[in-house]
C-alpha cells in the first residue's frame, strides 16, 4: 500500500468543504417579458371581430362595385380575417375536446375516448397557442416601409481601431448573408479610415469608417429591420498584446430605400410629394464640392467627385466620393440622405406614439444606443439580447451562415412579439377611456 | 509645386507602395486611396492574371501624372461612359455639370419658354466636340422627350472625330442610349470653324442651341503655367484642344488672342440664329472681356446674357464674398451692364438666350 500523497492544507480544507457550484452569470436580456405565452386579450380579439365585420362589409360593397382603395383596405384585412377564422376554429376544438374530458365518463369506451382526447387537447392547445400569435401579428399595424427595399449603415462605435475592424467583419457578414440568399446588394459607400498607420489587421479586416450596403429586393426593410441597433463584440484585438479582452460597440442602422422607378411602396412612394416620408425640399439643403483650388477647366484635370449634402433642419450630413463620376455621386447621395430623414421620420412617429401610451411601456421601444447583440469570441457564441437567444458556431453567423438566419430568425419574433404587446396594451387604454 | 511632405509619403508607404507612387500626381493621401480603389477595381475587371504587376504598373505611371481616364480608358459623364485616349481632352466635371444642369432647364422649359415634350424638334450643334461628351449626354438624355431631335457634334480633329464616333456605338452597345434612328439622329461632322466653306454644311436650317467648349488656355499660360496649368494636362493631353493657335486671324480690339474663338463663335451664331449660345471660358476676366464684346456685337442686341459658375446649380457656399451674384461691366459707350452671376465655384460658362 503506497502512503498517501502529500496534500497541502489549503487544499485539503477545499476538498472538505465539498464540490463548488460555480457561478453562472445569466445572459443579460430583457426578453423575459416577450415569453412564448402570449394571451390575446378580450380587446385584442373585439378589435379583431370588428375588422373582420369591416372586411366582409366590403367584401359584399366590392362584389357589386370595384373600388381600388376598398379593394386595397380588404386585402389589408384579408390577413386578420384567415387568422380570426383558423384561431375560433382551433379554439372550438380545444372547448369540444376539453367538454369531452370534463364530462362524467359513463362507460369504458368513453373513458378510452377522454384518454385520447386528453392527448389531442395538448396539441391543440399548442396551434392554439401559435394561430393566437398569428391573430395579434395579423393585428399589428404592418410597418409603412415593410415592402421597401432598404439600406443598411455600418459605423464604428468609440473604441479606436478595434471597433473599425469589427464593423468590417459585420460588414461582411451581411454582405454574405445577401449573396447567399441571393439578395440584389449593392456596396453604396465603403469608407476606410485612412489616419497614419491604419493597416488590415491580422484577420484581414479594414478599418472602416463608414459603410452603406443597399439591399434592392422589395420588402428587404422588413428582412434587416430587426437587426438595427448595437452589436457588441467581445474579443482579443489583434492590436492587444496582453492577451485581454476588449468590448467595443458598432452601430447598424437600417433605412427605407425609396424604390427605384416608383414600383411599390403606395402613397409615400413619391419623393416629390411633400407629404412623403422620402420628401426633402431642396431649399433646405446645402450642396458643397470639392472647392476648386486654381483655375480648374480645361487648365487642369481633376479627379477627385467628393460631394457633401447637408440637411439643414434635421442637420443630417451625407458625404459620397466613392465614383468618379460627381452626378452619380450626387445622387447616391441623395439618395442616401432620403433614406435617412424618412427614418428620422418613422422614429419621431414611433416616440410620439409611445408618449400617447401609458409610460409603462417604455421599456419596449428600442432606444437607438441599446446593445441588441453579443459576439463572443472567446465562447464561440452570439446571443440576441432581446430575445434572450443564444448561439455557437460564430464562425458561421460571421460568414453569413445558416446560423446568423436563426439568430435574425429569433430577433424577428421578438420584434413581433413586442408589436402585438404594444397593440394590446393600445386596444386596452382605448378601452379604459371608453 | 510644392513638395511632397516626407510624413506623407511615409504614412502611404506604410499602407502600400502603390499608394505611395500615386502621391506625386494625387498630392494627398484621400484622392490616393480613391485612385488607387478605382485603379484595382479596373485591374480587377480586366486583367486575368498577374494583377499585381499590372497594378504596380498603373500605378508608376499615374503616379508620373499620365492621366487617369487615359490609364482606366473611360470617364463617366453623366450616365453615360466616356472613352478617353490620348490626343483628345479628357471631358473635365465642370463642363458636364453646366451641361447637365442645361438639360434640366431644357426639360423644365425654364429656357425655351416651353417644355420639350410641346416642342416638336429641337437642333443642338457643338462645336469643338473633342470625346463627344456633349452632344452624347444631350442626344441620350433628350431622346424620351423630344420627338425629332438632331444632335451635331463638329471638331477639327480627325482623331477626336474617330473617337466621338466609337463612344457613340460604345454607349448605345453598353445599352446608356438608344442608338440614332431617321426621327432622332447623332452626327459627327470634321470642320474648321474659321474657313466658311466648312460652315456652309450647317446653314441650311435654323438651329435651336449651340454649344462649344473652345480652346481658350492663353500662350503664356501654356508655356509658364502662372499657377494655373496642371502639370498632367500640360504634358499629356492635346495643345490642339487647349491653346488657339498662332495660324488664327488677329483677335478684334478688347480681345486677347485666347478670346478669338468667342469672337468667331458670335460671328457663326448669326448666321445659324441659334434660340440658346453657351460657352466655355477659362475665368472671371476671360468672362468680362467676353462679355464686354458681347454687348458690341450684333448677336447680342436682342439676347440676354448669363454667367454660369462651375456649379451652377449649387447655391453659393460658405464663401459668399467672392462668390457675387452678378458682375458689371463698363460698355465702350460709357454705359454699365450688370450680368446675373448663377450657381458656386469659379466662372465658367457664358449663355446668351435670345429673346424672341
Amino acid at each position: 500500500m503506497s502512503p498517501a500523497p502529500w496534500v497541502c492544507r489549503s487544499c485539503i480544507r477545499a476538498l472538505r468543504r465539498g464540490p463548488v457550484h460555480q457561478v453562472v452569470r445569466a445572459i443579460s436580456s430583457d426578453a423575459s417579458s416577450s415569453s412564448n405565452q402570449l394571451f390575446l386579450t378580450p380587446a385584442l380579439l373585439q378589435r379583431a371581430h370588428a375588422l373582420v365585420e369591416e372586411h366582409n362589409s366590403l367584401q359584399s360593397t366590392l362584389s357589386s362595385s370595384f373600388d381600388p382603395a376598398k379593394a386595397k383596405r380588404a386585402g389589408e384585412l384579408s390577413r386578420v380575417a384567415t387568422a380570426l377564422q383558423a384561431f375560433e376554429k382551433a379554439k372550438a376544438s380545444v372547448e369540444e375536446l376539453s367538454s369531452l374530458i370534463e364530462t362524467e365518463p359513463k362507460s369504458q369506451d368513453d373513458a378510452e375516448l377522454a384518454s385520447i382526447a386528453r392527448e389531442e387537447l395538448e396539441a391543440e392547445r399548442a396551434s392554439l397557442n401559435a394561430l393566437a400569435r398569428d391573430l395579434g401579428a395579423s393585428l399589428t399595424p404592418r410597418d409603412a416601409f415593410a415592402d421597401f427595399p432598404c439600406m443598411i449603415e455600418f459605423r464604428p462605435g468609440p473604441g479606436g481601431t478595434e471597433s473599425r475592424y469589427f464593423t468590417d467583419t459585420l460588414f461582411q457578414m451581411y454582405k454574405a448573408l445577401c449573396l447567399r440568399r441571393g439578395y440584389r446588394a449593392n456596396v453604396l459607400k465603403y469608407e476606410t479610415a485612412d489616419s497614419a498607420g491604419d493597416k488590415s489587421s491580422s484577420a484581414n479586416e479594414l478599418p472602416l469608417q463608414e459603410a452603406v450596403l443597399e439591399v434592392l429586393d422589395p420588402g428587404a426593410y422588413d428582412i434587416f429591420r430587426s437587426e438595427a441597433g448595437m452589436h457588441r463584440v467581445q474579443r482579443i484585438p489583434s492590436t492587444e498584446s496582453k492577451g485581454r479582452v476588449h468590448t467595443s460597440v458598432s452601430a447598424i442602422w437600417v433605412l427605407p430605400l425609396f424604390p427605384e422607378g416608383g414600383a411599390g411602396g403606395g402613397d409615400l412612394a413619391n419623393p416629390d410629394d411633400p407629404e412623403s416620408d422620402f420628401y426633402i425640399n431642396p431649399q433646405d439643403c446645402r450642396i458643397e464640392t470639392m472647392r476648386a483650388r486654381g483655375a480648374g477647366g480645361q487648365h487642369v484635370n481633376k479627379t477627385e467627385s467628393a460631394i457633401r449634402i447637408t440637411h439643414i433642419p434635421t442637420g443630417e450630413v451625407v458625404s459620397m466620393q466613392d465614383h468618379r463620376s460627381q452626378q452619380r455621386n450626387r445622387q447616391e447621395a441623395w439618395k442616401l440622405l432620403r433614406s435617412r430623414v424618412a427614418d428620422g421620420r418613422r422614429e419621431q412617429r414611433e416616440a410620439e406614439a409611445a408618449r400617447l401610451r401609458n409610460s409603462v411601456l417604455t421599456t419596449a421601444q428600442i432606444h437607438r444606443g441599446e446593445k441588441i447583440r453579443t459576439y463572443n469570441y472567446n465562447q464561440d457564441r452570439c446571443t440576441d439580447h432581446r430575445a434572450g437567444f443564444d448561439v455557437h458556431n460564430l464562425p458561421d453567423v460571421l460568414e453569413g451562415g445558416e446560423t446568423l438566419d436563426k439568430v435574425m430568425t429569433a430577433a424577428k419574433e421578438w420584434l413581433v412579439g413586442r408589436d402585438i404587446e404594444l397593440l394590446t396594451l393600445d386596444e386596452e387604454a382605448k378601452a379604459a377611456k371608453k | 509645386m510644392p513638395r511632397i511632405a516626407p510624413q506623407l509619403i511615409r504614412s502611404a508607404l506604410s499602407h502600400s507602395p502603390e499608394l505611395a507612387a500615386l502621391l506625386p500626381a494625387c498630392r494627398d493621401l484621400n484622392s490616393a486611396f480613391n485612385e488607387l480603389r478605382w485603379i484595382r477595381e479596373h485591374v480587377d475587371k480586366t486583367v486575368g492574371f498577374n494583377r499585381k504587376r499590372h497594378l504596380e504598373k498603373l500605378c508608376q505611371k499615374r503616379g508620373r501624372g499620365v492621366p487617369l481616364q487615359y490609364l482606366l480608358g473611360t470617364q463617366p459623364f453623366g450616365s453615360l461612359n466616356i472613352k478617353c485616349k490620348p490626343g483628345v481632352l479628357i471631358p473635365r466635371p465642370e463642363t458636364e455639370a453646366y451641361v447637365c444642369y442645361l438639360q434640366d432647364l431644357l426639360e423644365s422649359g425654364n429656357l425655351l419658354g416651353q417644355k420639350l415634350s410641346e416642342l416638336g424638334n429641337l437642333r443642338i450643334i457643338d462645336f469643338c466636340t473633342g470625346t463627344g461628351c456633349i452632344p452624347l449626354h444631350l442626344f441620350s438624355t433628350l431622346q424620351r422627350s423630344v420627338r425629332s431631335l438632331e444632335v451635331c457634334g463638329v471638331d477639327i480633329s480627325l482623331v477626336a472625330l474617330e473617337l466621338a464616333k466609337e463612344n457613340a456605338k460604345y454607349n448605345v452597345a453598353q445599352g446608356y442610349m438608344a442608338s440614332s434612328n431617321d426621327k432622332q439622329a447623332l452626327s459627327f461632322q470634321k470642320a474648321d470653324i474659321f474657313r466658311d466653306t466648312d460652315i456652309q454644311q450647317f446653314t441650311g436650317l435654323p438651329w435651336d442651341i449651340m454649344i462649344s467648349n473652345p480652346p481658350y488656355i492663353s500662350r503664356n499660360v501654356w508655356n509658364y503655367g502662372r499657377g494655373q496649368m496642371g502639370y498632367s494636362t500640360r504634358k499629356y493631353e492635346p495643345r490642339l484642344a487647349l491653346v488657339p493657335e498662332d495660324d488664327m486671324p488677329p483677335a478684334p480690339a478688347g480681345l486677347l488672342p485666347e478670346d478669338i474663338f468667342y469672337a468667331r463663335l458670335l460671328d457663326l451664331a448669326q448666321t445659324l440664329c441659334p434660340k440658346i449660345l453657351l460657352m466655355e471660358v477659362g475665368d472671371e476676366k476671360q468672362a468680362r472681356r467676353i462679355v464686354q464684346y458681347c454687348s458690341r456685337h450684333t448677336f447680342c442686341t436682342q439676347a440676354q446674357l448669363t454667367v454660369w459658375r462651375d456649379w451652377p446649380d449649387v447655391a453659393p457656399g460658405s464663401d459668399k464674398n467672392t462668390e457675387d451674384s452678378d458682375f458689371t461691366i463698363c460698355t465702350d459707350d460709357g454705359k454699365r451692364i450688370t450680368v446675373p452671376v448663377k450657381g458656386s465655384g469659379n466662372i465658367r460658362s457664358i449663355v446668351i438666350t435670345t429673346i424672341i
